[in-house]
């Protein structure tokens, strides 16, 4: 029974990091996409 | 190569601040070591050979984070950058400086520590003479060419040691065997293997720093 | 840079937004599956081995992941494209992540079996240092914001690490001895007699694989991006 206890936590563990590490990812990408259209107006504005 | 080499101790002689700073430390190094390890306990020559070698680790950092910051201050980065020299030849002269400095600070240092500490046995043997050699070498290649790269950031003083010393690891490893075998008189050909890599080692970067300096001197 | 329309990093790429993603999820689903309830429990170890799955390739992709680091610090320095350096970058931060997890799954299954979280057994060791490397890479890129000299800086640092690592291999196996048959031991004897383990095996090694390169896709678009804040800020300045 322990074994399933190691077992489990392993995976969760895997899946914990890469699940959170695909949302920092894509909340960084979120800002930077959002500096870019900011950027791209102000940029534009002056046009 | 021979020019920064003495252009480097030459300012080292007249100031003496990379030394002195470096034997205080070491000194420092040793009762830190006796105030938190319990001083009867590392009388063992093996446990010597290792408190050697993280005392010079600890040591080189900050030594050679100076040195070249001594250079950026002086604006004498940009200046070798631009000498009509080849830049694999400013690493070696900058490493032999170094290296200078660090043997010079083992040779002092460890017959204090042994003092000291009280070890038993300390023979002095080729085999010890070629470890500390070897070691230092390695130790100068890997700490010149990390204090180059660290130089450029923010926080370098910390960066610097966390670049070195996961390089180090295998050079530590090896010459920690050997000088302990070099303070108890263990034959030479028992530890070849060690001493090979050990050369394999310095051999690795020295030619790979002279290789890439003229990327790092670049700026 | 000037036209409003043109998005190079955040276009749409089917190979690369679709598939890429679809497949890995695929062969993850699959992978788990065949983990968790197809394969049978090995004889000696039990349901504890079944981490080894993931945990052996993760291991090898985190090497792998340096050498492409390396390669691509090579390349960066040679010929100075950025997308080089991008790569090399992604490919050490997502190596860093399979090491750290490397490092977590391996106490994990060395305590019910060998009854210690941690050994100083020569993979150990190894993958500790090489964390240690990949680390330090990541904290020169980190400290040293994105100034060019920085991305040499660090291209050098990634070719000198991965030369490193024989150096390393030899000076472990030296001072820790051949790495104590456990793993071999088990694996002639009991270990992967089942056919239904070599293929649960190879499963998961095309799943890992494929979030490896997912992750380091996500990863360059990610650097591409900031590239771009990078570009536009310095054209609003001016």
């Amino acid at each position: 029974m322990t074994g399933l206890w190691f077992l489990a936590a392993a995976y969760t563990a895997i899946w914990f990091a890469v699940v959170l590490y695909l949302l920092g990812l894509g909340r960084r990408a979120r800002t930077l996409e959002k500096e870019v259209a900011a950027l791209r107006s102000r940029a534009g504005g002056r046009d | 190569m021979w020019v920064i080499l003495r252009k480097d101790l030459a300012i080292e002689r007249r100031t003496g601040e990379i030394l002195s700073s470096l034997l205080l430390l070491a000194l420092l190094m040793v009762l830190v070591f006796a105030f938190t390890l319990e001083p009867e306990r590392l009388r063992d020559p093996g446990l010597l050979a290792g408190l050697l070698w993280a005392t010079l680790l600890f040591s080189s950092t900050l030594a050679f984070g100076r040195s070249v910051v001594l250079e950026r201050e002086a604006g004498a980065w940009t200046a070798l950058a631009m000498a009509p020299i080849d830049r694999g030849a400013v690493f070696l002269g900058k490493v032999a400086a170094n290296l200078v400095l660090l043997l010079g600070a083992a040779i002092l240092v460890l017959p204090v520590m042994a003092v000291l500490l009280g070890t038993r046995a300390l023979v002095p043997s080729a085999l010890l003479g070629l470890s500390l050699v070897l070691g230092t070498t390695g130790m100068a290649a890997a700490g010149t060419l990390g204090a180059a790269l660290a130089s450029r950031t923010r926080a370098r003083e910390v960066l610097l040691p966390i670049v070195t010393f996961p390089l180090l690891a295998p050079l530590l490893i090896a010459v920690v065997r050997t000088t302990a075998g070099g303070l108890v008189g263990t034959p030479l050909v028992a530890l070849r293997p060690w001493l090979v890599l050990l050369g394999s080692f310095d051999l690795v970067f020295l030619v790979v720093g002279w290789l890439t300096f003229d990327h790092v001197l670049e700026d | 840079m000037s036209s409003r329309t043109d998005r190079p990093a955040g276009a749409l790429n089917p190979w690369r937004d679709l598939w890429l993603p679809a497949a890995t999820t695929a062969a993850m689903v699959a992978a788990l599956w065949l983990v968790f309830v197809v394969v049978p429990s090995e004889r000696v170890q039990g349901t504890v081995q079944r981490i080894f799955y993931f945990h052996v390739h993760l291991a090898w992709m985190a090497f792998g992941g340096f050498v492409v680091t390396a390669g691509a610090s090579v390349a960066y320095l040679a010929r100075g494209q950025r997308a080089a350096d991008r790569l090399a970058e992604a490919s050490a931060e997502v190596g860093l992540l399979y090491t750290t997890l490397v490092l977590v799954t391996g106490p994990l299954w060395a305590r019910p079996i060998w009854g210690v979280w941690w050994t100083w057994d020569p993979r150990l060791t190894m993958t500790v240092v090489l964390w240690a490397i990949y680390a330090s890479y990541l904290m020169l890129r980190r400290l040293g914001g994105r100034d060019e000299v920085i991305l040499r800086y660090a291209a050098v640092l990634g070719v000198v690490g991965v030369l490193d690592i024989p150096l390393l291999i030899i000076a472990i196996r030296l001072w820790r001895g051949v790495h104590p048959a456990v793993l071999l031991a088990k694996d002639a004897d009991a270990g992967l007699a089942n056919p239904m383990m070599v293929q649960t095996l190879i499963v998961a090694g095309v799943a890992l694989a494929l979030l490896f390169a997912w992750l380091v896709v996500l990863r360059m678009q990610f650097s591409a991006l900031d590239d771009e804040v990078e570009a536009l800020s310095a054209e609003v300045a001016a």
